[in-house]
């Protein structure tokens, strides 16, 4: 069953094309991992996935629905369907507020009543192998590891279907890198999240993907 | 290679005042030596204090921060240097290789003038002669007579890499240090990169300091290997002993990360430097952690040719 | 707190003492007359005008017009400012080329000049004042917040919000407005003390209404009224320190919120 589908997208800037007739399937529970030269429009590509660009031609479908069709309430959802991890561990999040106001604004916004954020929250950084201290610390005071474990789990506080995730740990340690790799494969048998993993890593890519397509 | 070693370090720990009035203590400890033709790595994670030891070394600390210990260079005790000393030294006996190459240079000076101020500053010859030895650097590396008049900004990133290279080889400095020069870089850079380290060392005369967390240019690139974990160093030797067999439970987990072993993470998180915890600070992380490790600090102990700061080893 | 912060808020507190409560300051009150043109005494710390008024009390009086002038023109400025930054950096396109074209145009006028021209037809009194002023300094304030507005909207964390299905208001509300505001603050501030200088001046010059009663009136006054005949120092020197350490004390905030939110907080 296909969740997410891209059908000839075409992208460009002004008239600097950036990337033309690009298809691409997604399957429940799989990763894809989706690589190509550096500056070849990955990361445009991942956003138009995501619902957060226009392509200039081609459609998106969502588990088989056009995005450009749906109404209001299905588009929000699809929207919540498909969550974005970027690159830049803290650049995730705003710099001015701490990792725990983030992430209760996230709760608010799911219905989830103030007094239960301490005890979802609680379960959430422990499941991803986060310390409770990190809810009151702003993003430039923790490691770019735990900065891409809190942003993992900020993602999931949405259930989300898919997870589009740019260059996750290219940012970040060897020894990170394991751990991430091992926390997004875990939360992916956990809850089948079919996964879009960019990278210019190829081994990272192959460990990670189950098929490959080239942008 | 000479006796006396280029640069010998010996108990060296650094401290800065931490925000909230307690102290971080990024270096703990720290003894090694570097030869004149040799390529020590330091091998850590981020925030290890591989850094900051470059910055120790060079007298680059701000205000405020702690040192103890011996840092002697060519014989000469850095730590008690005047700045006026630090001034002379920096930039001809030792030179630092940054990460960032395109932001390190200039940006409003030609590369040519560049290349020969510091040469003609410090006295090593007069202006003639120094462009034609920035000239015969800048071929020697690949780049052509035109990159003298160019500005930075028109040079793309690898270009100005080997600009920063011809500007090391041209102050022939004693001791060169390479912090992280790989961060951030493709395949292609990093392949010319290790070119130009390995050339450092070439003449038998140069040492240079490898700090990074790429283990991979570590294997290719050093003779010896220091890790280090919290400010600590935790196993030292040679790098094809340390890499291969490595005796630390952190350099074992380090190595078990790596693609090619599996991406096997190190369960736990690296602790914050003003949280440690008591003793070896590797101990919650660690399989074979007992009493002892809990307790105190493990001291450097040989152990077959390498040295390892472990109580089960 | 460390004291070099001292004596500005020192200064702010005792001019915002001055202009809230000014009866429980002033030994009297700006009616009650007394004899002309008297020196300094005991009773009269500042002597008294030409209309036999208290000139201390005048002082403390006058604080709460001038203050308020300063703050509400900064206030103007600062929401006209702030909104039209937000919507030109947040939308850009036709938007953003109209608000700006506009900015350009206010940007251009010369201010004073155009003050004085007003203020010649008009004799505002306070609240036009406030309009006028506010008006001709909003748009600093909105090139200033637009810039921020575009450097941050492409940021990570507001791809992020967007993603999460936080909507449109509730990303400039909650995530973009939070990063603007430390950029905004040292702008209201300066606005408000240009104010206040730009209000004395054209006080002094006789351009506003001369029946309020606010420092830069009464330097007028002393001027028009016989105080610099008589060589009353103590009757225009008092309001004009005042201006210029509630300006000094007002632009030093300014300088003190640059070293960041979080440090301020900490006092």
């Amino acid at each position: 069953m296909l969740i997410l589908r891209a059908e000839k997208i075409s992208k460009s800037y002004g008239d600097q094309a950036v990337f033309e007739d690009f298809s691409f399937e997604l399957a429940v529970g799989e990763t894809v991992g989706l690589v190509g030269p550096s500056g070849c429009g990955k990361s445009t590509c991942a956003r138009i996935l995501a619902g957060l660009e226009r392509p200039q031609s081609g459609t998106v479908e969502f588990r088989g629905k056009d995005i450009t069709g749906m109404s209001r309430p299905e588009y929000g959802k699809f929207r919540r369907s498909v969550q974005m991890i970027f690159q830049d561990p803290a650049g995730s999040f705003n710099p001015v507020r701490t990792i725990g106001q983030s992430m209760s604004a996230v709760l608010t916004l799911t219905g989830v009543s103030r007094a239960d954020h301490a005890t979802v929250l609680a379960g959430a950084l422990q499941q991803a192998g986060l310390q409770q201290e990190i809810l009151s610390r702003y993003p430039d005071q923790i490691s770019g590891g735990q900065a891409q474990r809190a942003a993992i789990v900020r993602g999931l506080l949405v259930s989300p279907s898919v997870m589009i995730l740019d260059e996750p740990t290219s940012a970040l340690d060897v020894s990170v890198q394991a751990q991430i790799l091992h926390l997004l494969k875990e939360v992916q048998r956990e809850r089948e999240i079919s996964y879009v993993f960019i990278s210019h890593d190829a081994a990272v890519v192959s460990f990670m993907a189950d098929r490959v397509v080239r942008l | 290679m000479k006796d006396e070693p280029l640069l010998e370090i010996e108990r060296l720990s650094v401290s800065f005042p931490g925000a909230d009035g307690g102290r971080i203590r990024a270096v703990r400890d720290v003894s090694f030596a570097v030869s004149a033709g040799e390529t020590v790595a330091i091998v850590g994670e981020s925030g290890c204090g591989k850094s900051v030891i470059a910055q120790a070394v060079m007298r680059l600390l701000p205000p405020g921060t702690e040192v103890s210990g011996s840092v002697v260079f060519g014989g000469q005790d850095i730590l008690a240097a005047s700045e006026k000393e630090m001034e002379k030294i920096r930039g001809t006996r030792m030179a630092m290789v940054f990460q960032n190459p395109e932001r390190a240079l200039n940006p409003v000076l030609r590369i040519g003038r560049q290349l020969t101020e510091p040469m003609v500053l410090h006295g090593l010859c007069r202006r003639e002669e120094a462009e034609e030895k920035a000239l015969e650097a800048l071929t020697a590396l690949g780049l052509d007579a035109a990159t003298m008049r160019a500005y930075p900004w028109m040079c793309s990133g690898g270009m100005c890499q080997r600009v920063l290279f011809a500007a090391v080889s041209l102050l022939q400095a004693e001791l060169v240090i390479a912090d992280e020069p790989t961060k951030g870089l493709d395949a292609d850079r990093i392949r010319d990169l290790e070119e130009m380290l390995a050339g450092i060392t070439a003449d038998g005369r140069t040492g240079l300091v490898l700090i990074t967390h790429d283990i991979g240019l570590t294997a290719r690139l050093a003779d010896r290997v220091l890790v280090m974990y919290c400010g600590m160093i935790v196993e030292a030797g040679w790098a094809t002993d340390v890499l291969t067999a490595p005796a630390h439970p952190y350099t074992r987990g380090l190595l078990g990360s790596l693609p090619e072993n599996g991406f096997r993470p190190i369960p736990g998180i690296s602790p914050a430097l003003l949280d440690l915890p008591s003793g070896c600070a590797f101990h919650p992380r660690c399989g074979g952690a007992d009493e002892e490790c809990r307790r105190s600090v493990p001291p450097m102990r040989e152990n077959g040719g390498r040295q390892v700061r472990c109580f089960r080893c | 707190m460390k004291h070099r912060y001292f004596l500005p808020f020192a200064l702010i507190a005792i001019f915002a003492a001055m202009a809230t409560f000014p009866d429980l300051i002033a030994p009297f009150t700006p009616t009650e007359r007394f004899s002309a043109y008297q020196a300094p005494d005991a009773a009269h710390l500042f002597g008294t005008d030409d209309m036999g008024r208290d000139i201390f009390s005048l002082v403390v009086y006058a604080a709460r017009l001038s203050l308020l002038i300063g703050f509400a023109s900064g206030a103007v400025a600062i929401v006209i400012g702030a909104a039209i930054g937000l919507a030109a950096g947040w939308r850009t396109g036709i938007l953003d080329d109209l608000l700006m074209g506009t900015t350009d145009i206010v940007l251009i006028l010369p201010k004073i000049p155009l003050v004085i021209i007003l203020a010649a037809y008009l004799t505002p009194g306070p609240w036009l004042l406030i309009l006028v002023l506010g008006l001709l300094s909003w748009e600093s304030v909105a090139r200033v917040v637009r810039s921020k507005v575009m450097q941050v909207r492409s940021a990570d964390f507001i791809l992020a919000a967007r993603c999460l299905g936080f909507s449109e208001a509730s990303i400039i509300l909650r995530e973009i407005l939070p990063v603007v505001f430390p950029v905004v603050v040292p702008k209201f501030v300066l606005v408000t003390a240009s104010a206040m200088i730009s209000e004395a001046s054209l006080s002094f010059l006789g351009l506003s209404d001369p029946t309020m009663l606010s420092w830069g009136v009464m330097i007028s006054d002393a001027f028009n009224h016989g105080g610099f005949i008589r060589e009353m120092w103590y009757w225009w020197m008092p309001p004009a320190i005042c201006i210029i350490l509630g300006v000094l004390a007002i632009t030093s905030l300014a300088f003190l919120h640059e070293r960041g939110n979080r440090e301020v907080m900490q006092l």
